[in-house]
């Protein structure tokens, strides 16, 4: 199977998610899987955003480099907050051909979808997020 | 080879099922037929992603994805092809049992004053608001086979606001939990009075059955112990071990058959075989659709012939009008304390004070504390406006608060629209080659008046609670139906402005019944299954009689 994403993609990819949902005493959304979540939508559901996924992080990674001389990854994680906040706004320092606001969403929704649905999804591992919240601990069959 | 039956039935769902059990027991040759698979528990999964409540890439109780479009109409007037799984598909399951597998199961009685809503309130303009043909006491009889042989828990003394009833429940209530406790308090300070939700689910081993084993998978979802009560574990089975019920599953009723004096003699039915799709025809003295408001519309406006050119019941096109379903207006509470125990059901508290009775305002409705959301539902649906949608501070307010919320909601008293409505889309075809159904119109405005006032007070139980901020949007215009879809096929004594009589046939034919919410002429302010499961025993009983 060709891979989906480049290695740079999947450093923006493994950088973003852990600030979408960072680790604290429970995983951070890489950890729990998330990227292997959202690989999994890139081949089914999803497939038709892998193009658009391409073009984003690509695109973050530029944003990067652009306004701070360093990638995505690299950065300060306050720098990656602050990064993010900015494309949600549709702030932008460089050219964007996909709308910034559209696709920071579209990641953000599928990073929840991830960690907070079933282990089945291929993320939240051993369902650590629903003990964090609280989720069907108990009377289960 | 053309098989004949008593009975063909059209559709496994809640009245159908019950049609199918009723009608098999009084000996009676029955052919039900279902376009969806019989799924077990295991089958159906537990994909967060993929149920009857939260389906943003697909569902698990069908109908399949694929080829199974509709259109909708928008306020526009541009038509959108869309799938099962998008909004305004208006879904409900496709599967033996129907909706009646993944529902949340509660288990309304509608009240009095639901059965007569024109004369109660006057008819708005551009409204077909209407009284039914029968009154609650004609139906509290089979309200209460509908409780005793499917089997509901509830608490009879409870509820202030109660229908008359001659015997209570068969099973005690669903269990109290903290939300229950801190509703009631705020109930209390406002004098108003609560009563646990009426639930079609054992609260001890009933029927052969065993109990809930409070799992928090209620709605959208098939129940783990089978203590969740539907046609697909009670009439449906109590059907096939007669052995005078045939079960034909993945089969798509194509149209309703008349002879060429436009008499029903059955339907013709489609099937897929090894790959190729088979066309099969069934012969019967009476036939019966359930497939739900939409679907049953779709198929007596398909059903057209020489005799009757705009379809089967249709000489005054009042088939597929005044589509129906619920406004369910709410707001979400914080709380100090924990609100949630980890238990389902979680809907646990109702207060009915609303239904009728509000100045000003036509009908009203009930309201309750939602089920248990799933954690990516309340993640969508459940934040307050002001809170980041991601990063560390979102994370800490799920975890903090996603146990010290409650969501109060409820069905609000649907104010039918004769625009809104259910026709066929000619140029649009099923998987079969079946034209499929077009939905357009939203309801009446004074159901987002009455909806209104219902998400004030929501808002008014809420602040008295002790919550310590509310959320939550007021309703605007559009369409309801989705899994509460009535109203399309209505009951009434005259042939001009209903289209079943109030048994549910069909005016002018001998032998063709409507069993599901399509009959319902108004669909109460609570959930309306019981009120399905309640016209089917009814009509049962009258077509056994008959035949």
């Amino acid at each position: 199977m060709d891979k989906l994403f480049t290695e740079s993609q999947m450093r923006v990819l493994q950088a973003a998610l852990d600030r979408i949902i960072p680790a604290d005493d429970y995983p951070g959304a890489w950890e729990s899987g998330g990227g292997d979540y959202i690989l999994r939508q890139m081949e089914s559901d999803s497939k038709s955003l892998l193009p658009l996924y391409r073009l984003g992080l690509d695109a973050i990674d530029a944003e990067a480099v652009t306004a701070y001389g360093q990638h995505f990854a690299d950065l300060y994680p306050a720098r990656q907050d602050a990064l993010i906040s900015n494309l949600e706004r549709g702030t932008t320092g460089t050219h964007w051909v996909i709308s910034a606001p559209g696709f920071i969403n579209t990641l953000i929704s599928h990073t929840v979808e991830g960690y907070y649905a079933d282990a089945g999804q291929g993320g939240n591992h051993d369902e650590k997020s629903w003990k964090m919240v609280g989720f069907n601990q108990a009377g289960r069959p | 080879m053309t098989k004949t039956y008593d009975v063909i039935i059209v559709g496994a769902g809640a009245g159908g099922g019950i049609m199918a059990g009723v009608l098999a027991e009084a000996g009676k040759h029955v052919l039900l037929l279902e376009r969806g698979p019989k799924l077990s528990f295991v089958e159906m999964g537990r994909d967060h992603l993929r149920n009857q409540r939260h389906s943003p890439y697909g569902h698990n109780a069908g109908p399949e994805e694929n080829g199974n479009p509709r259109v909708l109409v928008d306020a526009q007037g541009r038509e959108h092809l869309v799938k099962p799984h998008e909004g305004g598909y208006q879904n409900n399951a496709a599967m033996v049992g129907g909706g009646t597998q993944v529902y949340g199961a509660q288990a309304w009685r509608f009240r009095e004053q639901d059965f007569r809503m024109a004369s109660t309130y006057g008819v708005p303009e551009h409204s077909s608001l209407a009284d039914w043909p029968l009154d609650y006491a004609e139906l509290a009889p089979y309200y209460e086979q509908a409780e005793w042989e499917i089997g509901v828990a509830g608490d009879d003394e409870a509820n202030a606001y109660k229908s008359v009833r001659v015997k209570g429940f068969p099973l005690p209530p669903i269990p109290g939990n903290p939300s229950r406790s801190v509703l009631q308090r705020g109930a209390e300070k406002l004098g108003w009075k609560t009563h646990p939700v009426p639930m079609l689910i054992n609260t001890k081993p009933y029927l052969g059955r065993p109990a809930c084993v409070q799992c928090s998978y209620c709605v959208g979802f098939s129940c783990p112990s089978n203590g969740k009560n539907g046609t697909q574990n009670t009439l449906i089975p109590r059907g096939l071990s007669t052995g005078n019920c045939e079960l034909i599953t993945h089969a798509m009723t194509e149209r309703v058959d008349v002879d060429e004096r436009g008499n029903v003699t059955g339907v013709t039915y489609l099937k897929e075989q090894e790959g190729a799709i088979v066309r099969e025809s069934a012969r019967a003295k009476v036939v019966i659709a359930s497939s739900g408001a939409i679907e049953t519309a779709r198929l007596l406006l398909n059903s057209r012939s020489a005799m009757h050119q705009n379809g089967l019941g249709n000489e005054h096109d009042l088939v597929g009008r005044s589509l129906q379903g619920h406004f369910y207006p709410g707001v979400n509470g914080l709380f100090e304390e924990i609100t949630h125990d980890g238990l389902g059901p979680g809907v646990s508290i109702a207060t009915s004070q609303f239904n009728h009775g509000n100045a000003g305002i036509i009908g009203g409705g009930m309201l309750a504390n939602e089920f248990t959301k799933l954690p990516i539902i309340f993640w969508r649906g459940s934040l307050p406006p002001d809170v980041p949608r991601w990063g560390a501070a979102n994370k800490r307010w799920m975890r903090e608060n996603f146990g010290r919320t409650i969501h109060i909601m409820g069905p609000v008293q649907d104010i039918p629209n004769p625009e809104c409505r259910v026709q066929i889309a000619l140029n649009v075809q099923d998987r079969f080659g079946i034209p499929v159904a077009k939905l357009s119109g939203t309801t009446h405005p004074e159901t987002v008046r009455t909806a209104q006032f219902m998400y004030e007070r929501a808002r008014e139980w809420m602040e008295s609670s002790g919550a310590t901020r509310v959320w939550g949007g007021p309703p605007s215009l559009g369409m309801s139906a989705g899994q509460h879809q009535a109203g399309t096929c209505r009951m009434g004594d005259d042939p001009m402005s209903s289209v079943t009589d109030r048994w549910g046939r069909v005016h002018a034919h001998d032998n063709l019944y409507v069993a599901d919410a399509s009959l319902h002429v108004t669909n109460g302010g609570f959930n309306p299954v019981l009120t399905v499961m309640a016209l089917a025993f009814r009509s049962a009983k009258n077509i056994a009689k008959q035949l």
